[in-house]
Formats: structure tokens, C-alpha cells, sequence
């Protein structure tokens, strides 16, 4: 190895200054997802989603086999029996539904957010790259360092995390270990926009495939959850659900559905 | 090297395959993205990323580690097999007495509450 080699200092052929990289994106972007997101612009602000989807995606069956290859989904269904009791008390006679919780912390990595990263990182591999990054401080980067390692991929995970004192966000520090215990070189950044620009240029050095959340691949994975509602391990039998509210203690706000 | 100062002289440096974390800047403060905000802009962009140092070398030092995905990366050495470290915060006041309430609401005779409903939990 030459100096030329390593990946700090600015050594390199390619203009590494914010404007330059940012400059580069779409570039970037193409040739580390696979997918030219300017096919889909309709105009200046439409984007026609569903084709996208149409073209790069998985179908529920294809999804479903790929992640039982990983052991991600059927997840339990469990009764929360206190509770439901609890909101039966508080409630008008005869009000007062079973409240059921998908227990989808028994997820490998521990979330939901493996549905999400088993599809990408299994499409990494079918096209042969040879790691795949994430720019991300939670549980979706646990679980691309998860998958990754199931399928034998290198993986980087790019975090936003410190301040200018360099205290780090309690949460974030303990993702990144988890990165780490699953083999993943986890990049700790201080705060800033710049995170994205940061995992442009890792791309770029790298090659490897950009395993985003917000990748065709990263949605696709997640649609399952509808689909295993029950747990075939436990002999559940399917259950028709009234309606579902989704809070994955990620940090967003529940999302509701009528099933 | 007994063991004890080979302790001592880890606190202090690093040896060849010592796992360590390095710190780097980025992004000096003027080179920083257009649109930050004015605080944001007074201080550089850092990374910190760890990795097996390839060379011996003290703390503060500029060295070469490599990383578990295999990238040699340049930064100044700041610690050698660094600690996982963090803690949970303050207690929430709220949150202590609330388990022992509904508790008490179960083990009570239904109906604990009017049927008007909607107290909310």
C-alpha cells in the first residue's frame, strides 16, 4: 500500500471538497444503488413512485424467501392481557378491544429495521458488490451490519453522533458498538448536513452499495410486517386485525391502519 | 515488558495491531456545507473511527489504522482499545409511580372507573 492509499488527506485524483462531492451525486448514486432516480422524474417536483417500485422491486413472495434466509419476520404476536383489561375498565361498556403486540424487537438485530436492511443487502450481493454503507445512528444500522455479516458483506456504517465537545448521544454511542459487535467499521461524525456528504465519498472510495433506507430495496422489505401478522413458530392462527397502529420506538411518530 | 507497564504505556500509545481510535477533520470550519447554521459553522466537521494501528505510536500522534471493512484511514490517535461508554440519564418522576397506579386500578373491582370512559391513560 502507497500512501496514495489511504483514505484521509486528501491524496486523491478526485476533488474531495464539499461542492465538488455533492457536485458528483447523481453519479455517485447510480453507480452505487443501481437505480437512475431521474427515470422516474415527472416534471420539476412529480416523481412516479409506483413505477419506480414496480421496476426495482421484490415481490411479497420473493421478499419473504429472502428474509427467511436470514431469519428476519414472523415475528410473535403476543396479547398484551394487562393492558387490554386496563382499557376495557377505562372504556364504555361493551367498548374495549384485544390488544395485540407484534413483537418485533425479536427481529435479528433487535427491530424491525432488519425487514427493511435484508432486502438491500441481499441485492448487494446478487449484483456482487462487495460492501454495502448506510448512513444512519439507529437501529436500521444495526441492521445492515447484521445482514451484512449474515451474508458476508463488509459494511460501513456512517454516524451522526458527537458534538463539538465530543459527547456523544447515549443512544448513537450504543448502536455503534452494536455495528461493531457485528463487524461493521462504524464512522462517528460530529453533527452536521455534511453526514450525506460523508457517505458520498465513502461511496465513491469504497464501491460498495449504498444500502439506504430510502432505496426501493429498504421499502420493499418492510411490507411483510402486514403479511405475518401471525407467528407460523408458535401455531398462531391468523388473526384478522381491526386495525393497526404501528409505533416502532424509532423515534417517529405511530402510524395507523385499517387492515 | 511486565504487564503492569505494559498497561501503563498503553495509556499513553499504542503498538503495531493495537485496536484504536483515531480523529480526524473533515471539514475545516470555511469548508463546511453553504447551509449550515452560523454555530454549526465556528467548528470543523470531525470523525472519530476505529481500527487496527499499523505502526507503534504515542497518543496525539498522526498515524494510519485499518478498519474492520479493510479502508486504511490517516487521523491523530486518541485512544488505544477504547472504553464503550455511556449512561441512561435521570430517572423520569413520572414514570415511577405510574406502574403501581394501574396496579392498583387491575386488582380493583371492576368498574374502578364511570363508565363515561376516556380518562385516558
Amino acid at each position: 500500500m502507497t500512501d496514495g492509499d489511504v483514505a484521509s488527506g486528501g491524496a486523491g485524483p478526485r476533488d474531495l471538497s464539499y461542492d465538488a462531492v455533492m457536485a458528483r451525486r447523481s453519479e455517485i448514486m447510480l453507480a452505487s444503488v443501481g437505480i437512475d432516480y431521474n427515470r422516474f422524474a415527472r416534471g420539476r417536483i412529480a416523481f412516479d413512485y409506483e413505477g419506480m417500485m414496480r421496476e426495482t422491486g421484490y415481490s411479497l413472495d420473493e421478499i419473504e424467501r429472502i428474509q427467511r434466509e436470514t431469519n428476519v419476520g414472523r415475528t410473535p404476536l403476543i396479547e398484551l392481557r394487562n393492558i387490554t383489561e386496563l382499557v376495557r375498565r377505562m372504556s364504555p361498556p361493551g367498548k374495549g378491544a384485544t390488544i395485540l403486540v407484534k413483537d418485533e424487537a425479536c427481529n435479528p438485530s433487535g427491530s424491525f429495521k432488519a425487514r427493511r436492511a435484508s432486502v438491500s443487502v441481499y441485492h448487494a450481493k446478487k449484483l456482487g458488490y462487495k460492501g454495502v454503507i448506510a448512513a444512519t445512528s439507529g437501529n436500521y444500522g444495526a441492521a445492515v451490519a447484521s445482514q451484512a455479516a449474515m451474508r458476508g458483506l463488509k459494511c460501513i456504517v456512517v454516524q451522526e453522533v458527537y458534538d463539538s465537545r465530543g459527547l456523544g448521544q447515549p443512544e448513537i454511542v450504543e448502536k455503534g458498538r452494536a455495528c461493531e459487535s457485528y463487524g461493521a467499521e462504524v464512522v462517528q461524525l460530529s453533527v452536521g448536513p455534511e453526514l450525506f456528504y460523508v457517505f458520498l465519498r465513502l461511496l465513491e472510495e469504497t464501491g460498495y452499495f449504498n444500502a439506504s433506507l430510502y432505496t426501493p430495496f429498504g421499502i420493499a422489505g418492510v411490507e411483510t410486517q402486514r403479511a405475518d401478522r401471525a407467528d407460523p413458530r408458535r401455531g398462531d392462527e391468523r388473526r384478522k386485525t381491526d386495525v393497526r397502529i404501528d409505533r416502532r420506538f424509532d423515534g417517529r411518530r405511530p402510524r395507523g391502519g385499517h387492515d | 515488558m511486565a504487564e503492569a507497564d505494559c498497561e501503563a504505556s498503553r495509556r499513553t500509545g499504542a503498538r503495531k495491531g493495537d485496536w484504536v481510535q483515531i480523529h480526524d477533520v473533515i471539514l475545516k470550519p470555511e469548508q463546511r456545507a453553504p447551509q449550515v447554521p452560523e454555530d454549526t459553522r465556528r467548528v470543523p466537521l470531525e470523525m472519530r473511527v476505529k481500527g487496527f494501528i499499523q505502526h507503534d505510536a504515542s497518543i496525539g500522534e498522526e498515524v494510519v489504522i485499518k478498519t474492520y471493512a479493510g479502508r486504511l484511514v490517516r487521523g491523530r490517535l486518541v485512544a488505544v482499545n477504547p472504553r464503550y461508554e455511556h449512561d441512561f440519564g435521570e430517572p423520569v418522576p413520572e414514570l415511577i409511580s405510574v406502574g403501581m397506579e394501574l396496579r392498583e386500578l387491575l386488582d380493583s373491582e371492576p368498574p374502578a372507573i364511570p363508565s363515561e370512559g376516556g380518562r385516558g391513560l
